[in-house]
């Protein structure tokens, strides 16, 4: 989304860069929900918080190795991706994440009319592969278009369309075992 | 276009990027969904997806407190900086003394030489910062208390650990009376102290003047002795022999837990800095313009009644 990080300036990165919690402060607060949000669908609820906080210390720790060359925010997103889904392999999660919880007890398809819309989305997102809830985040909450998803991803900008072809109907699929109704 | 190829452009389509991303025409594509159900009822779903993602961002978040994360950045940057001092250490720079008044000099070095037989078996962490050239030594004297090591041996053998302390910091046993007058205040756990109801049912054994190496407050804003700086220790027993110790320093004297995960924790209107260890707790909050930490608790019940008899 151009212009998303227009408030994030060179100073205050440079600033936070050297250590200034101020400024660390700043770039907290903007980005904090976002990021927690993007980082709960990729390893789950449960492992977000963590998550989140280690990605904020790694974002301190290599900020002066950002060099205002792309846009601040698709620097942040890689990061943070890149340290979701490490967080995911190293510790073996995927199949943990997500399906103890909702899964007994919804059943597939029962009861599913009492859960709210955005919890069946939660629980159908832990059942697609994590490299998919990355770009189906990035597209339909971070609502970036495909050349930032590619470049936060790390893939071919015409590789998006196809991920993200697999991650909704994936999705719709799981959404449909769980009882949906659109 | 057939219903193959539209339904491999079905995304870059729905999300207006198809021409510039595959080449392909936009106009093509609307026009074979236009006239194909299969495809249309595809793009419908996709539409629907949206919506329902669109309500996630809609959900109340409770993303990680920035004091978190504040803390633990100042974790990393203590450790570093203790990377980068420990060399002087085993070099033999050792964190100087801050003036005391003679009689004070006198109690703590009879503590001292008490203590001297319990060497320091093991190494709590003091970080010295390198002196600045021109400075003096007061004003460059800064240091973290790590109590990592200390909490981790006080839950195995209390009366080490504060063997242990006395070797690294002048320390002198004192009554509570004595603890209060040279600390110009009354101590924090007086009022638990005097109406039996230290948390676990302990009671105090212990008092000590601790002089801890960063106790160095603005002028005026010393909550810690009229005569210069000095800490409380107070260790208290429970009846069945455990201990658990509640430290009052100075507010300016830092304090970290090393590597041990700490979490913030709000207690009433006090942020505490709170970590576990093998089912005993140790807290540091600021209290009053003056911090203290206690170390050894059992659970919230003794958080609490700590906290709410004080």
């Amino acid at each position: 989304m151009a212009g998303r990080d227009e408030s994030i300036n060179e100073n205050i990165v440079k600033r936070a860069s050297a250590g200034e919690r101020a400024a660390q402060l700043d770039l907290y607060e903007y980005f904090r929900d976002r990021i927690f949000r993007l980082v709960r669908h990729i390893v789950g609820e449960s492992d977000a918080d963590d998550v989140t906080q280690e990605c904020f210390l790694k974002v301190f720790a290599k900020l002066h190795t950002f060099r205002f060359e792309s846009q601040f925010s698709t620097w942040l997103h890689r990061l943070v991706v890149n340290e979701s889904l490490q967080h995911l392999r190293s510790r073996s999660r995927r199949k943990e994440y997500g399906q103890p919880i909702l899964d007994e007890e919804m059943g597939h398809g029962a009861g599913a009319a009492t859960i709210e819309n955005a919890e069946l989305l939660e629980v159908a997102m832990s059942r697609i592969e994590p490299e998919l809830r990355v770009v189906f985040q990035l597209k339909e909450v971070d609502e970036l278009p495909y050349s930032e998803i590619a470049e936060i991803v790390g893939i071919p900008e015409g590789t998006v369309g196809s991920r993200l072809n697999r991650a909704r109907t994936e999705l719709r699929d799981q959404l449909t075992q769980l009882g949906w109704e659109p | 276009m057939n219903c193959k190829q539209a339904c491999e452009l079905m995304s870059a389509y729905f999300d207006g990027e198809l021409d510039s991303v595959t080449g392909e025409s936009q106009n093509e594509a609307r026009d074979h969904i236009a006239s194909c159900e299969a495809c249309a009822k595809e793009l419908r779903s996709f539409e629907q997806l949206r919506n329902l993602a669109a309500s996630q961002t809609d959900r109340q978040l409770t993303p990680p407190s920035w004091e978190s994360i504040e803390a633990r950045l100042n974790h990393i940057s203590s450790a570093a900086f203790s990377a980068d001092t420990d060399h002087a250490s085993t070099c033999g720079i050792k964190p100087v003394p801050r003036d005391l008044p003679h009689k004070r000099t006198q109690l703590f070095a009879l503590g001292g030489l008490l203590t001297l037989a319990a060497s320091a078996l093991l190494s709590f962490t003091l970080r010295v910062p390198p002196q600045k050239e021109g400075t003096s030594t007061s004003q460059a004297s800064v240091a973290t208390l790590n109590l990592q090591p200390f909490m981790e041996l006080f839950g195995t053998d209390a009366d080490k650990a504060m063997a242990t302390l006395a070797s690294q910091h002048p320390t002198a046993d004192v009554t509570l009376a004595k603890a209060e007058a040279e600390f110009g205040r009354p101590i924090f756990v007086q009022t638990s102290v005097s109406s039996n109801s230290l948390p676990g049912d302990a009671h105090l054994v212990s008092t000590k003047l601790v002089q801890f190496p960063d106790c160095k407050c603005p002028k005026g804003a010393c909550t810690c002795g009229p005569g210069g700086c000095s800490c409380v220790a107070c260790v208290c027993q429970r009846p069945d022999g455990s201990t658990y110790l509640v430290l009052e320093h100075c507010k300016s004297q830092s304090v970290t837990f090393g590597n041990l995960p700490v979490q913030i924790v709000k207690r009433g209107d006090r942020h505490l800095q709170q970590v576990e260890v093998e089912g005993t707790t140790a807290i540091s909050w600021e209290h009053d313009g003056e911090r203290l930490t206690a170390i050894g608790l059992r659970g919230s019940q003794e958080i609490d009644t700590l906290l709410a008899k004080n």
